[in-house]
């Protein structure tokens, strides 16, 4: 049985942005893909109304109806485990008593189907990352921006909590997981692509760290 | 212009208040429109100074008043009439106001809001968003604790 992926607007921004989104033709024979309705109007149907981003858009539709992805609606208990963590996700942290709006309805919505339906989640959205896998180092970094102390309500952490086992990739991994299939070693060319390409990624906002992907490349070598 | 800007979109994030946030795209906006000069040699000039004056009286007035329904609409206003002044001179596919919904949306995200919480309280594009967040040298939000190979894990 394939692995269920459901795919959050960023990542496939990054996919598109980067034209790697030819990756989904291998992807397939692996895992089936869902993408959550708010998603598809987000990363389709709002980018047709804008022609820079009309080719764009067109592009995505046609990969999202030929590999195919299923466009998928929250159930009655998803929406109602969707309120409650985006609630929960933004009364979590307060600088004097007024509480950080930091999520939409939509990335949680994606995360929420994600683990109901015991998929993956693809991501690239790092607010989100940062809250379900180290909320601590959240609050750290929002501190430094804001330049004060943030408070953090240890009871609303509770409750986000039935998502911190999620299990999240971005589109950095899809694309990593294409490049080496089965292949033991990469050629020095291969290499260079995966290198370029992995930056590209960087650059159109995947949230990578220079550190993160050198790291990684190194890590080939050693293989 | 340019500092208030920057004080007022700490403000909306923290408040995620989308009156505070037009107020920091009006600052950036007219930051900007001040900075070309080309822009004060048209004839309209003068015009778009006065309407935006004009306007911004009666927003400081009911915002005083605190009757910020009523503010809001003339804040949209000014920022339709510098988009519309700015299409016409501006060398740029881009308008300003679009550039400074980018701008600070961006420095949004700087301050922890996700991208689409970012984007929908600046009403930024969140494709152009994305694009202008990846060009950003972004030193301080740390190293995940997982890494390309940890997550690579999941897919095998």
């Amino acid at each position: 049985m394939k692995k269920k992926i459901i795919m959050d607007t960023s990542t496939l921004i990054s996919l598109t942005m980067t034209c790697s989104s030819n990756i989904f033709s291998e992807l397939k024979n692996k895992f089936s893909f869902a993408i959550p309705k708010t998603v598809y109007t987000e990363s389709v149907l709002k980018p047709k109304e804008n022609q820079k981003f009309h080719l764009s858009a067109l592009r995505l539709s046609k990969i999202i109806s030929e590999t195919p992805f299923e466009i998928a609606s929250p159930t009655a208990q998803e929406k109602q485990k969707t309120e409650l963590f985006l609630s929960a996700a933004n009364s979590l942290f307060s600088i004097e008593n007024k509480n950080l709006n930091i999520l939409q309805r939509a990335e949680t919505e994606a995360a929420v189907l994600a683990d109901s339906r015991n998929a993956l989640l693809a991501s690239d959205e790092r607010t989100l990352r940062l809250l379900l896998e180290n909320p601590f180092l959240l609050r750290e970094v929002l501190e430094k921006r804001y330049g004060e102390d943030i408070e953090m309500d240890r009871s609303f952490l509770e409750k986000i909590s039935f998502l911190k086992n999620l299990r999240i990739v971005r589109s950095s991994e899809l694309l990593v997981s294409v490049f080496l299939k089965d292949k033991k070693i990469l050629t020095k060319e291969e290499k260079e692509f995966l290198e370029a390409s992995l930056f590209a990624l960087k650059f159109a906002g995947a949230s990578l760290t220079d550190e993160e992907i050198i790291s990684f490349l190194n890590s080939l070598n050693k293989k | 212009m340019k500092r208030v800007g920057n004080f007022l979109v700490k403000e909306a994030s923290l408040r995620y208040n989308s009156l505070l946030a037009k107020f920091s795209l009006v600052a950036y906006s007219l930051y900007k429109t001040f900075s070309k000069t080309h822009f004060k040699e048209t004839r309209d000039w003068k015009k778009l100074e006065n309407t935006i004056s004009n306007k911004m009286r009666k927003v400081v007035f009911f915002v005083e008043k605190e009757k910020l329904k009523e503010a809001e609409p003339l804040v949209d206003l000014i920022l339709k009439k510098i988009e519309d002044y700015d299409r016409g001179v501006s060398r740029f596919q881009q308008s300003v106001v679009d550039s400074a919904r980018i701008k600070m949306a961006a420095k949004a995200i700087g301050l922890g809001l996700s991208l689409k919480a970012a984007a929908s309280l600046f009403g930024a594009n969140e494709i152009w968003l994305q694009e202008y967040r990846g060009e950003a040298k972004d030193t301080s939000f740390g190293r995940e604790k997982k890494s390309i190979n940890d997550r690579l894990r999941y897919l095998e």
